[in-house]
């Protein structure tokens, strides 16, 4: 005997940008998203009555439609990761020598999209991607000096030489 | 003088005139132009792009993630960046430049104490206590405003050095709060007094003992939670034991 099986696509959530776009996104994907999940939740949108074209779509105001793709794109990448537990990775050593590969390239964009990436993953409580952002913009900081930093991340440098001579002063302490 | 060269293209039509003359004078320059339907209403100096969002800099990152980024930083970094310019300096509030560093750090490579950033604490806050303070222990000095170090003749095994050195880290960890200890560097062959002691005085809530040759020491009320293999020493940490409650 054959039995007709049912093939059950995934279930969609629809996400809108602050310029209007929407996206559908897998919501297995988009649940690395506490802001999104926590929404999808309170909403019973996990009921299965509602049919994608029906549901309402969840507004991203802080978030445009360039930097949403490319999180649902990260989302999409690491939806096989194991749930984390934030005691655990907050006790963790701080390093920035782990970034994945895939993330690398991922994230060797201009500096404006990754601080709208950075934005984003904090605005929809991404951590793994916000960490991971972070942690690229500390690589880009290690070991320059103010002056390296400033050319590094178009900063004007509004000190008077004093102000300049008094904070090199302040930090000497440092200094190897 | 040469005419010419146009070239088509869409939606408007660009004609580009190059002027050659003989007079040397004017062989200095050469005049382009770019007349155009396009280039009459805006020139490149003048257009003005409407973005429907500011894009984001480092200087204009909400706080929250400034702090973030400082947190995988060594306070080298930290202060750069804090010293780049007034609005990160604004940003980043002095006390954020300690962001998980609410630990202390002993390095003992048999001579040297470099006991975190102490010594920034102590310049700012009680810069003249310290001093003192070090100063009647003898064994200690400051050798710079970046360190403090032992005397080379600082022995970890003499009963002397290690007295001092727990008076003085004692007399330090009563004026900070601090509930992670952290020992860099031969964790193991540190006297067990000075384990012992600061863990017998202080509530730490966790220990790391790093570059460890053997199982560190075992410390009264001390659980080893993970060990890590860094550069072929081992690094322990450690968690306050925890007994359940019966009731």
């Amino acid at each position: 005997f054959l039995f007709p099986i049912k093939m059950t696509s995934p279930r969609m959530i629809k996400l809108t940008s602050n310029d209007d776009k929407t996206f559908e996104v897998e919501r297995d994907v988009i649940k690395q998203s506490v802001t999104v999940n926590t929404l999808i939740t309170d909403l019973n949108m996990d009921d299965e009555d509602v049919s994608v074209e029906n549901q309402m779509a969840i507004p991203l105001p802080n978030v445009d439609a360039a930097t949403l793709e490319m999180v649902i794109t990260w989302c999409k990448q690491h939806r096989e990761d194991p749930p984390r537990n934030e005691e655990e990775e907050e006790k963790k050593e701080k390093r920035t020598d782990d970034i994945p590969e895939w993330d690398k390239t991922f994230l060797d964009v201009e500096q404006s999209v990754l601080f709208a990436l950075i934005l984003a993953a904090n605005y929809m409580d991404i951590k793994g991607l916000l960490d991971n952002c972070c942690k690229t913009v500390a690589n880009m900081i290690k070991g320059k000096t103010p002056d390296e930093i400033r050319k590094h991340f178009n900063i004007k440098n509004d000190f008077t030489p004093e102000e300049e001579e008094q904070i090199r002063k302040e930090n000497a302490w440092c200094e190897d | 003088s040469v005419q010419g060269a146009g070239h088509e293209r869409k939606p408007s039509r660009t004609q580009l005139s190059v002027m050659i003359s003989n007079d040397p004078e004017s062989m200095q320059r050469s005049e382009l132009k770019c007349e155009d339907s396009f280039s009459t209403q805006c020139t490149m100096m003048n257009i003005e792009f409407e973005e429907p969002f500011p894009s984001m800099t480092l200087e204009t990152l909400p706080k929250e993630n400034h702090y973030r980024i400082l947190s995988y930083l060594g306070m080298k970094d930290r202060l750069n960046v804090r010293g780049s310019s007034k609005t990160m300096r604004k940003s980043i509030k002095e006390s954020d430049l300690f962001v998980s560093d609410a630990c202390l750090s002993i390095h003992t490579g048999g001579i040297t104490l470099t006991i975190g950033h102490i010594p920034y604490l102590v310049r700012n806050m009680r810069d003249d206590w310290t001093k003192q303070r070090i100063a009647s222990d003898g064994d200690c000095k400051v050798s710079s405003s970046a360190s403090v170090r032992l005397r080379s003749n600082f022995n970890i095994y003499s009963n002397r050095s290690v007295r001092c050195l727990i008076n003085f880290i004692t007399s330090l960890f009563r004026r900070l709060c601090v509930n992670t200890l952290t020992i860099n560097s031969h964790a193991d062959i540190i006297n067990s007094k000075l384990l012992q002691q600061l863990t017998a005085q202080f509530d730490f809530e966790s220990l790391n003992l790093r570059s460890c040759y053997k199982i560190p020491l075992c410390v009264k009320n001390f659980a080893i939670l993970s060990k890590k293999s860094i550069n072929g020493f081992s690094a322990y940490k450690c968690v306050k034991f925890q007994p359940k409650t019966i009731i």
